[in-house]
């Protein structure tokens, strides 16, 4: 039996109250998780809203004797999955007319001071990452979980989940390495 | 189970991701508005699922065997209808 055991049996039993209290507990952990993969505040209000109205349609299903959490991170990591393909599929075509449009345009230098921001090199690299290189950064380094947990909410073996982390990390390196060189580059052409 | 130890930090790399993360998302809040309009997309979820949750009328709720026969009939001589009418037709086909 869980924390949440409770509530999840009341919501089982068709309290919206329960479903209002289970919000209260997990909203940040699902809108944090969900605005740090998709990168949209709107987007991430969306998922958070969906992620617990599949809790009260599918709540029959759901396990009450174990915790809740895990529940809501993999439907968390679903939506924002099916968020950012829908996205891309508009996105894509989209950022290849601009790309004909200011062709060379696009790198130019931005202000030093901007590149020097870690934030905003680090959340511009992990955007780079591929989607199940970024999920499982985003749930071991902000959520705090274990490799065992992403496993288990990812429904994949721990071994997956350590070879995404290490590839992403990897990545990570070469992508902040990247844009840690480039001012250098650029003052060569300035 | 904690598999963290099994993946040790090499560098401050870690150091730098996990701060990075926890500056930008770890003190952002959904807005206040977003719990009313949940609760509202709830109860309209909740009333639309019950109108596709029916109740089913008295008599099918029964076994097939145990409905009642409000009409005087059962199932075995709407079979035996058929049955007589597809003999008929048959039969009126073949001559």
């Amino acid at each position: 039996m869980s924390q949440d055991t409770p509530l999840i049996q009341k919501l089982q039993a068709g309290d919206l109250e329960a479903l209002g209290a289970l919000y209260d507990q997990y909203r940040l952990t699902v809108y944090r998780t969900a605005l740090a993969v998709t990168r949209d505040p709107e987007a991430a209000e969306d998922i958070l809203q969906d992620a617990f109205l599949r809790l009260q349609a599918h709540a029959d299903q759901v396990n009450s004797e174990l915790p809740l959490a895990p529940w809501l991170y993999r439907v968390t990591v679903n939506l924002s999955y099916t968020w950012l393909t829908r996205r891309n599929r508009w996105r894509v075509p989209l950022g290849d007319f601009i790309d004909q449009l200011i062709g060379p345009a696009k790198h130019n230098p931005e202000p030093v001071a901007e590149r020097r921001d870690e934030q905003r090199l680090m959340q511009r690299a992990i955007d780079a990452l591929a989607f199940s290189q970024r999920v499982v950064i985003v749930l071991y380094y902000l959520n705090n979980l274990s490799l065992q947990e992403i496993a288990d909410i990812l429904g994949c073996p721990v071994g997956t989940v350590k070879s995404r982390l290490h590839y992403g990390r990897e990545n990570l390196r070469e992508l902040l390495n990247g844009d840690a060189q480039a001012p250098e580059v650029q003052y060569e052409f300035t | 189970m904690n598999s963290r130890e099994a993946c040790p930090p090499r560098d401050d790399l870690d150091a730098r991701i996990r701060q990075s993360l926890r500056a930008a998302y770890g003190n952002k809040c959904p807005a206040r508005g977003v719990r009313r309009q949940l609760m509202d997309r709830a109860a309209e979820q909740r009333r639309d699922l019950r109108k596709l949750a029916l109740p089913l009328p008295d008599w099918l709720s029964h076994s097939r065997t145990a409905r009642p026969m409000e009409s005087g009939w059962n199932h075995l001589d709407y079979i035996s209808l058929l049955s007589a009418l597809g003999f008929v037709g048959v039969t009126y086909a073949i001559r």
